[in-house]
Order: structure tokens, then C-alpha cells, then sequence
């Protein structure tokens, strides 16, 4: 059983590294079929897109090889959830975070470095895509339970943005729940305390420092 | 009269078969037939619906057949002025002409420690006095000299930029597309009577966000030429190849074209590219790089064939945080190569650190660089005169030029460069002079263009673009962005 299981968690890795989604999705429905545990497939998919992030960290692997492990495993990730909520499962998380791009901006690439970053460390990440409205920011915020709320803005003409989902926390009585970080090319330190935020990074590998930072891992 | 700009006398650089060429234009058209652009603009997609194009509102995407971007691309003219406040400084673009615009900075840079941060608003005047002292500076696009001015809301950038360079820049002026600030910037050039040209800026791929269709559409209401820009990462929001690069950009630029020739048959339409590397390490583009030249010299190559005047807007930036060597050789390599490619207009003074500065210090320098680029384009006079043959045999073997009358008559001629700021002094003379950097001497000259400013705008003028920015703030106040 034990070189099965060494097997199909090979696979596992092998799919992701090869960043075979369609590969990845027909195994997990059948990993699903036969009965294995959804954690241990969970798991053996998180310590791989940590490896692809340690490639990518130390330079070995670029943004299109990171990208592609994130959007491979995000493909599983439904699958495993559903199986496991069937199982009264829970799958313990570093934190859950909700990511997105400010309403007025279409910029992806920073946001998506971060969330790959985070869930590589284990977080769950909501990434809610760009364009994004302070209502929309609420709703998912209260939705997933979030504890972290990551925010980018590319551009100064919408980096105020970022204030106005903050003063909408604020109004909504969300804001002592949930901890606030912000990032994007126009954004400073300063910026982030002027608007209230919680932190700002000035790099993915520092947004993932700083969300584990923030709730005190 | 006009700006003279720099005048290229020779053929431009071509990197592309005429074969290739027409494969591009071709595919690109495919493109807009089959895929299509998205305008995010109900007013755009009617006039695009209304000029015979399928559009889907749902999407708010619009195909467009080719018989009619043909139509319209002849439509458009080869060549247009644009004027100044004064004569002198209108610019005639197309030809074999090339303009400089400066390059915008998010921030200015402290010269000592490289570090950024906004600029006040008097520092943006300024900026604005030393690019009008720059005889190699013809243009400023919008969010220019910078974009994050201390105490200006976002929301107010590009009304009080525009209502800066209005002021202090008696040159050519873009007019940006944010939340309607298009307004206020065409109104203050109307003000003072001079021609803006709009910017309709995508989001790329193939996209365009509301309010820079509506700077395109009331741009060409106004009879300003229309600058439509291209401006996707390769590998990001682009493909990674540059001929697929190409095919993007070009299907991207046309669906504005066709926008603007719906609306007003023959007004100006140009085609920027801002075609960039893209960082695979850290996710931004990368100024400086090889590609974007390489995508530039398509770009001028395969419009000039449609008669479309060009912008190379992406040669400006240095990755560079200090003006220092690399500074120089991404600048200088991106800027000559720009015009080589016969780019009517090349974005370049002033801008350091990707799109994060500017520095008025650099744009002297980059002024030298760019006479320095128009002395190449000049090229060669070659003639019974200049080949001096009979003057050869005159002198003969072990002769001397210096005291002739053909040396005094022509090396003023082929010599006339002469950078203000660099550095050609004898190493004596240097030791002598304090040993002062090119850094040093254009630091001086900034202040001593600056101690001679004159502002070309008259008085009652000057009152007129304050009450029309008071009216852009009671505007974006009533609408609640203030």
C-alpha cells in the first residue's frame, strides 16, 4: 500500500512539475474514485508547488514555469475540496487569504506572483482577479472567512483604491478581523501606514514574509 | 515655419521582407475580423455598429471586416501639422522628420542618493521651463514631466500635469484619458489655441477601457490627431515572439484608426508602440532591452508601408536607478535605433528607473543625445564639393587642411553638432575646470536655463487654464472623487 501510495503521490508531482493540468485532473478523479485520502493528495500537491517556488527563488525556474505549477494544481484544487467537504474533511492552512487587483486596474502579473507564492506556502488563497470593486472585496472577504486581505494597484491613478476598500472595512466592521496588505509598483511604505494598511511588500517572496509575519507564523 | 525636428536623409533601417510585411498586415486583419477588439464603450461599439463592424455589447467586443480597415487607413492622412503656441514650434509629422517628446517619471530622483519620491509642483513647472529651453525637445505626452505630484490627487493628475505644461511648455502637448480628464486638457488647449493630439491607450490584449474611446472620440470631434498605442508586455499581455508581438499590436492600433475615421473621414490618426520585455523574474517590463528596439523597427517598418506616421514610445527608459553607464548605452542604443527605423516621434528625454523618474538634469543630457542622433541621421553630403578631390591633389602628401578656405566653409557644416553639456575639454583643461562630471555641467546649465526662463504664455492666458483646472476640480468633487 505503501509504494501505491508513493506512487500515486508521484504522479502527483510529476503532473505539476510537468505542468500537465488535464494529467493532474484525471488523476485526482481517480485517486478521488478509488478512495484516497484527499489530504494526503492536498499535501503532496503543496509541497510541490513549494519546490517550484524554491526553483523559482533560486533562479532556476522563471515566471511562465510559475505560473503554469499554480494554474496546473489550481485546476485539482476544486476536486479535492468537494471530496474532502463529502468526508468531513479539513485541510489545515497557514491562513486564508483574498487576493485582487483594484477596481480601475487589469494588471494580473504581480498579483499572481503572490498567490502562487502564498499557496506554495500553504496558504488558501482567494484569488478574485482584477477590476475588482471594494463590494466585491466584501463579499469575498466575508464568503471565504478571510484573515488576510492582499491588495495590488499598478497604476497611481488607482492606488487610492486600495484606501477605499479600507474604509469600506472599516464602515462594514470588518476591519479588526481581518489583516490588510498592500503592493504594486507606485506603492511605498509610507503609502500602506498613510492608508491604514496593515503592511506593504515590495516583492512576492516579501508579501509571503509578511503574511506569515502578520498572523504571527 | 515649424520645428525642423531631426531630418533623416537617408533610407531607414528594415529588418522585415516587403513579404513579411504584407504577412503581417494580413494576419492582423484576420485578427480583427475573427477575434476582434474589445472597446468598453457603448458609444464607441454604436459608432463601430453604425460604420458596418459586428459588435457584441455583452462582450462589448467588435469585429471589423478588412475591406473597411483598408478604407479607412486610406483614409487617414500621411502627413499632418500640428501647432504650437508659437509657429515655430508646430511639428509636421510624417515624412522623413523625426520629433522628440519627453519621458514621463512617476517621481523625481534625488541626484545624491538615487532615491525617488513625488515632486512638488513647482519642481513639475520647472521641468516643464527646462524641456522648453531643449531645442531637441519638440513634444511632452500626457503624465509628463511626472505623474505623482505631492498634494495632487490622483484623480487631478493628468488635468493639473497638462495645465502645468501649458503653462510652461510652449511646445506640443498629449492629452491623456482618465476619468473623463480629457475634457479639462482639450479645453485648456482650445484656451490658448494650440493642437493636442489624443492619447486612446489599450489595456492590451486587444482592449480598450472606456475612457480612452472616449479621448479618441472626442479628440476626433475636436479635429485632433489621434494617437492610437500599443503597449503589450511580450510573453505577459502579448505573445512572447515579437512577430506574434507585431500581429497584436498592429490588430490592436487599427481598431482605433477605424474608430476615428468612423467619427471624422481624414482626421490624424498615428500608431505608438510601447512593445516591452517582459521581466521573467520579477513580473515588470524590462526598458532597455533588445527586443523593444526590435519590436520598434517592425513597428516604423510596417506602417510606413501604410503611410501611418509612428511613435516609438518605448525607448526612453533606462532599468538604470542613476544616470550612469548602463543608463547611457539602454538610452542611447534604444533612441538611435528608433530613429534609424524612421519613427516620426521617439519618447526619450528625462526618464530613469523604468517609468519611476525623471530628472530635468537628465533630459540636458539626453538633449545632447539626441542632436547627437540627428547628426547621424543627417548622414553624409556627397558631392563634387565635398569629395574635394582637386583640394586633395592641392595639399598632396604630407600637407595641412587647417588654413583652407574649403576647411572653413564646410567642417562648420559637417560638424555642427556641438553638445552643450559633455564633456570635450583637454584633459589639462578639465584638471583646470574643478574636474566637474557631465552630471556636474548639466546641473549648471539646468540652473542657468531656469535663471533665463521666459514663459511664451500671455498673462490673461494663464487665468484662463486656472479657472478651466478650478472647473475639473468642482467636477470630480460633485462627482465625489474628491
Amino acid at each position: 500500500m505503501s509504494m501505491e501510495k508513493d506512487n500515486i503521490l508521484g504522479n502527483v508531482r510529476k503532473a505539476i512539475f510537468d505542468y500537465d493540468k488535464e494529467g493532474l485532473i484525471e488523476l485526482v478523479k481517480k485517486y478521488i474514485e478509488i478512495n484516497i485520502d484527499p489530504l494526503d493528495v492536498f499535501k503532496e500537491m503543496t509541497v510541490s508547488i513549494r519546490g517550484v517556488g524554491d526553483l523559482f527563488n533560486s533562479g532556476e525556474l522563471f515566471l511562465p514555469e510559475l505560473i503554469a505549477a499554480s494554474d496546473t494544481m489550481q485546476g485539482a484544487v476544486p476536486l479535492l475540496e468537494e471530496a474532502m467537504r463529502k468526508k468531513g474533511l479539513t485541510r489545515k492552512t497557514e491562513g486564508v487569504v483574498v487576493i485582487g487587483t483594484v477596481f480601475g486596474d487589469v494588471h494580473s502579473i504581480g498579483k499572481n506572483m503572490v498567490a502562487t507564492l502564498l499557496i506554495s506556502e500553504g496558504f488558501k488563497v482567494k484569488d478574485i482577479g482584477i477590476n475588482v470593486s471594494a463590494d466585491s472585496f466584501m463579499d469575498a472577504i466575508e464568503k471565504e472567512n478571510a484573515d488576510i486581505l492582499a491588495m495590488s494597484a499598478l497604476l497611481t491613478t488607482t492606488m487610492n483604491e486600495q484606501e477605499k476598500v479600507i474604509s469600506m472595512l472599516k464602515r462594514k466592521n470588518l476591519r479588526g478581523k481581518i489583516k490588510v496588505m498592500v503592493g504594486g509598483a507606485p506603492i511605498t511604505d509610507a503609502f500602506a501606514k498613510e492608508i491604514g494598511a496593515d503592511g506593504y511588500a515590495p516583492s512576492a517572496t516579501e508579501a509571503v514574509k509578511l503574511a506569515k509575519q502578520l498572523l504571527g507564523k | 515655419m515649424a520645428a525642423k525636428g531631426l531630418i533623416r536623409n537617408f533610407k531607414p533601417l528594415e529588418i522585415l521582407t516587403e513579404e513579411q510585411v504584407e504577412v503581417a498586415h494580413r494576419d492582423a486583419l484576420d485578427i480583427l475580423e475573427t477575434t476582434g477588439v474589445r472597446f468598453e464603450s457603448k458609444r464607441g461599439l454604436k459608432i463601430m455598429e453604425k460604420g458596418g463592424c459586428k459588435v457584441d455589447y455583452d462582450q462589448m467586443t467588435t469585429k471589423i471586416p478588412p475591406g473597411l480597415v483598408t478604407e479607412c487607413i486610406n483614409s487617414c492622412p500621411k502627413s499632418f501639422r500640428m501647432r504650437a503656441l508659437d509657429p515655430d514650434n508646430d511639428i509636421i509629422m510624417g515624412g522623413n522628420s523625426t520629433y522628440i517628446c519627453i519621458f514621463p517619471g512617476n517621481h523625481t530622483v534625488d541626484l545624491n542618493t538615487w532615491e525617488t519620491r513625488p515632486a512638488t509642483i513647482e519642481e513639475n513647472h520647472n521641468a516643464c521651463k527646462v524641456a522648453d529651453c531643449l531645442e531637441n525637445v519638440h513634444a511632452c505626452t500626457s503624465y509628463t514631466p511626472y505623474c505623482d505630484i505631492e498634494g495632487v490627487p490622483p484623480i487631478m493628475m493628468l488635468p493639473t500635469s497638462t495645465w502645468s505644461r501649458m503653462k510652461y511648455f510652449s511646445k506640443i502637448n498629449r492629452v491623456g484619458s482618465i476619468e473623463n480628464s480629457h475634457i479639462w486638457e482639450i479645453k485648456m488647449a482650445q484656451a490658448i489655441g494650440v493642437d493636442v493630439w489624443g492619447a486612446m491607450e489599450g489595456a492590451p490584449p486587444l482592449s480598450f477601457p472606456e475612457s480612452s474611446v472616449e479621448c479618441a472620440i472626442e479628440c476626433a470631434k475636436a479635429g485632433f490627431p489621434v494617437q492610437s498605442c500599443s503597449g503589450g508586455i511580450l510573453g505577459a499581455s502579448h505573445p512572447a515572439t515579437l512577430a506574434g508581438g507585431l500581429i497584436t499590436g498592429m490588430a490592436e492600433v487599427l481598431g482605433p484608426l477605424v474608430l476615428v475615421q468612423l467619427i471624422r473621414k481624414g482626421n490624424p490618426v498615428f500608431f505608438d508602440s510601447f512593445d516591452l520585455a517582459q521581466n521573467m523574474r520579477t513580473g515588470g517590463p524590462i526598458f532597455g532591452h533588445p527586443l523593444n528596439s526590435l519590436f520598434n523597427l517592425m513597428w516604423s517598418q510596417v506602417w510606413r508601408a501604410r503611410g501611418i506616421p509612428t511613435q516609438d514610445g518605448g525607448q526612453g527608459a533606462s532599468s538604470s536607478k542613476r544616470i550612469d553607464y548602463q543608463c547611457g548605452y539602454e538610452k542611447g542604443m534604444g533612441a538611435l535605433l528608433a530613429a534609424l527605423s524612421g519613427a516620426h516621434m521617439i519618447v526619450t528625454p528625462g526618464g530613469l528607473t523604468g517609468e519611476l523618474s525623471y530628472h530635468p538634469v537628465l533630459s540636458i543630457i539626453d538633449n545632447d543625445m539626441m542632436g547627437w542622433v540627428g547628426r547621424i541621421l543627417e548622414g553624409v553630403s556627397f558631392n563634387h564639393e565635398t569629395l574635394a578631390l582637386d583640394l586633395i591633389e592641392t595639399v598632396g602628401p604630407a600637407g595641412f587642411y587647417l588654413d583652407k578656405a574649403h576647411t572653413r566653409k564646410w567642417w562648420k557644416v559637417e560638424q555642427h553638432f556641438f553638445p552643450q553639456v559633455a564633456d570635450l575639454q583637454t584633459y589639462n583643461d578639465w584638471l583646470g575646470s574643478g574636474k566637474k562630471s557631465t552630471l556636474e555641467l548639466a546641473k549648471e546649465r539646468m540652473e542657468e536655463l531656469l535663471a533665463n526662463y521666459k514663459c511664451k504664455l500671455p498673462e490673461g492666458k494663464q487665468q484662463e487654464l486656472d479657472d478651466i483646472l478650478e472647473e475639473a476640480r468642482k467636477y470630480y468633487k460633485d462627482k465625489g472623487r474628491l
